[in-house]
């Protein structure tokens, strides 16, 4: 949506720039007007056309239309029967007469070959008959009107150092076109030639620029003119539809590669059509999907007002939202899921003690209990893990650091968790640097709760027989993490150069060390990540559980102003670490 | 008596859901085999024939619709009695273990234990 604002706000501009810059020019004509009194009626009549041309301009720089004005004007100030104009387009010359007076063909023919022999001369070049468009207006062809031609004035239309055309205008009376006539009509075609050629340059620019920003996007933008031709296919729609190397795209070629998925011409022409901006909401592209964006580009300044001037698409990659559409839809069925079970659990045990039957003795009825106990705690530490993640979503999450001791902390976790360990055959052990304070300021509970997930996941996740270590070192401003670790013999080198890792203040870091199975690189990035942890978790481990628990270690460390992590390669153990700033 | 007893095969890994049901299913007459888990699922299910399997799909190691594909895989578990007996209520679930091979896609949620006896007694014959 903003691309396209941006887009036709850049073209906005650009009008604005021509009106600007043609208001700079009427201005200083101004001046000139003043200094010379006697010119004034020639220079108002200057003016007037130059004015007239201005607004025109302003909405059409098309040489045409700029001619017609001077040729449809020209009649208050210089005597002709006829005054007509050839100019040169892509494959054809087009060549309009207005007669003033009725003439002859004969006479017409005549200003035609001299206007072609004029042009041929100019441009060095031959042309043909059968290339002109010859278009006739005002006053009747009266062939019996047999007056020659007998005053003839040519000059050439030059745009940019370019002759684009001849002007001419011819009567059957002699010797009308003197000095003072030609020198005004030069003027005036040359100041019109100046205009049109620095308004093409400003254009140049401007265009230049937009070009540039059009260039730099990640959305992909092709532009149209109003024929459809491709005026502007960026970088990123070139690889979208996969054209990258290909020179001079034309609509054919998007045609070609959208492959029937996206009606490209179809939707441009209705756009234009309606007026209006048309919006395919999916389609898939090479493995990717977009939201496709058709809308007319007008131009704001005119006289008629607005005109469309061309189209532009835009593909808007939107493969990501949905892959996190999928993902938040997941969790959501996640989540019912493991509240559901659980529930439905209780819920069955319930129904079969009320029946009496089958549950007759103190001992299973003990069992049972049991088992609706555990499964209603399961669920309120989910219900609880809700909420910590919806308070920290909100901003709201609130942990209270007050001067505790972290080596009591460690060792009640590593002792809680021993039991597990033993019944895991995994050896679990900790190792405290001796010089870590021995009061810290953090939230014990919560700092608690980060020490269980961790350790709890790193028994999950090793093999029976390997080791999980917890070690607590002292790192100092600016100091090497593995000279530290190993000086408090802690086995333990980041491998790779993480950027969380630099910079770190005076901390205690905790590294939890398993020799489990490791995490595959791309994983590693979206654990922390409250919708995309889950499914590679359960994918690679088959375990269950809801993914949360780092989540909220992440929100508890971040609230300690601490970082997280994890240094991991896939079968060869992992370390999740974190720090509490000191 | 005991010979002609029906072997269940329950396939859950919540353990307050599995007592419920296997206490009731014993209690109604039927020997049952616990699995916790998909890949004991697969294994039990191979090694003692039972006469129905009531599968849950969110199990660890392996999900019950990777379970039902491998007994289907089997010659003996070619044409045993599969009933899907799961919370996940989405309908490409439902699909997929009816394409597989499941007899049927149970919510369980939605079935009282007494219930899910009653039609193990009708599917296997018994009353």
């Amino acid at each position: 949506m903003d691309i396209l604002v941006i887009v036709i706000s850049l073209v906005a501009i650009l009008c604005f720039g021509i009106g600007l810059f043609l208001f700079i020019q009427t201005k200083q004509l101004k001046k000139t007007f003043t200094k010379k009194e006697q010119e004034m009626g020639r220079r108002m009549y200057e003016l007037a056309i130059l004015k007239e041309l201005g607004d025109r301009i302003g909405y059409s720089l098309n040489v045409q239309n700029i001619v017609d004005i001077i040729t449809g004007s020209l009649h208050q100030f210089i005597e002709y029967d006829v005054v007509s104009y050839m100019l040169l387009q892509p494959e054809k010359i087009i060549f309009k007469v207005q007669l003033e007076e009725s003439v002859s063909r004969k006479f017409i023919d005549d200003v035609k070959n001299r206007m072609m022999n004029s042009l041929s001369a100019l441009l060095n070049q031959e042309f043909k008959n059968d290339q002109i468009d010859e278009v006739l207006v005002g006053a009747i062809v009266v062939d019996e009107v047999e007056e020659p031609v007998r005053s003839f004035f040519n000059i050439p239309l030059v745009i940019a150092g370019n002759v684009v055309g001849v002007l001419t205008v011819a009567d059957t009376k002699v010797g009308l076109y003197k000095e003072e006539e030609t020198t005004i009509l030069y003027k005036i075609t040359q100041q019109a030639s100046q205009a049109v050629t620095r308004l093409q340059e400003v254009i140049k620019t401007e265009q230049g620029k937009l070009n540039a920003m059009v260039e730099s996007m990640t959305e992909g933008v092709v532009m149209t003119d109003k024929d459809y031709r491709v005026v502007v296919a960026n970088p990123a729609v070139r690889k979208t539809i996969g054209i990258e190397d290909k020179k001079d795209i034309t609509i054919f070629d998007f045609i070609d590669h959208l492959e029937g998925k996206f009606d490209i011409r179809g939707k441009l022409e209705e756009s234009v059509k309606l007026d209006k901006m048309l919006i395919t909401e999916e389609v898939p592209l090479h493995e990717r999907y977009y939201q496709i964006f058709v809308s007319p580009v007008k131009s704001s300044l005119g006289i008629k007002g607005e005109e469309i001037i061309g189209a532009v698409v835009i593909f808007h990659d939107i493969t990501h939202e949905k892959e996190l559409t999928k993902m938040r839809k997941n969790f959501t069925s996640m989540m019912v899921h493991e509240l559901r079970s659980p529930l439905d659990g209780i819920k069955k045990m319930v129904t079969v003690l009320e029946k009496g039957d089958i549950v007759k003795d103190k001992q299973t009825q003990k069992e049972y209990y049991g088992l609706i106990h555990q499964n209603s705690s399961n669920m309120l530490d989910l219900v609880n893990d809700l909420l910590d993640v919806a308070k920290l979503e909100s901003g709201k999450f609130q942990v209270r650091p007050v001067p505790n001791d972290l080596r009591k902390l460690i060792t009640e976790s590593e002792q809680f968790f021993q039991s597990s360990a033993k019944v895991a055959t995994i050896m679990l052990d900790s190792v405290i640097d001796k010089q870590i304070p021995t009061e810290i300021q953090f939230d014990y509970s919560r700092i608690g709760q980060v020490l269980n997930n961790l350790i709890s996941n790193a028994i999950k996740f090793t093999f029976a027989g390997g080791k999980v270590t917890i070690g607590v070192f002292l790192h100092k401003k600016g100091g090497e993490i593995k000279k530290e670790a190993n000086g408090a013999c802690i086995a333990w080198a980041p491998t790779n150069n993480i950027a969380e890792l630099e910079n770190l203040p005076d901390c205690i870091i905790i590294p939890i060390i398993d020799t489990g199975r490791g995490i595959a690189a791309d994983k590693i990035s979206t654990l922390f990540n409250k919708f995309t942890q889950i499914d590679p978790v359960l994918e690679f481990t088959g375990m269950k559980g809801t993914g949360l628990g780092l989540v909220i270690a992440k929100g508890i460390v971040e609230s300690h102003h601490g970082v997280i992590g994890v240094f991991s390669k896939e079968g060869a153990g992992s370390t999740f670490y974190f720090t509490i700033p000191i | 008596m005991e010979k002609t007893k029906k072997k269940i095969l329950i396939a859950e890994d919540e353990p307050a859901t599995m007592r419920a049901m296997a206490d009731s299913i014993k209690a109604a007459g039927f020997e049952v085999i616990k699995a916790t888990d998909g890949e004991q699922a697969v294994e039990f299910a191979l090694r003692d024939h039972p006469d129905c399997i009531l599968m849950d799909i969110r199990m660890p190691k392996m999900d019950g619709l990777t379970a039902l594909k491998r007994i289907r895989k089997n010659e003996w578990g070619k044409d045993v009695c599969i009933t899907i007996l799961t919370n996940i209520s989405d309908s490409a679930k439902v699909d997929e273990a009816l394409k597989d091979g499941a007899f049927e896609y149970l919510i369980k949620a939605d079935w009282e234990v007494d219930k899910i006896v009653k039609k193990l007694k009708t599917r296997l014959g018994i009353e």
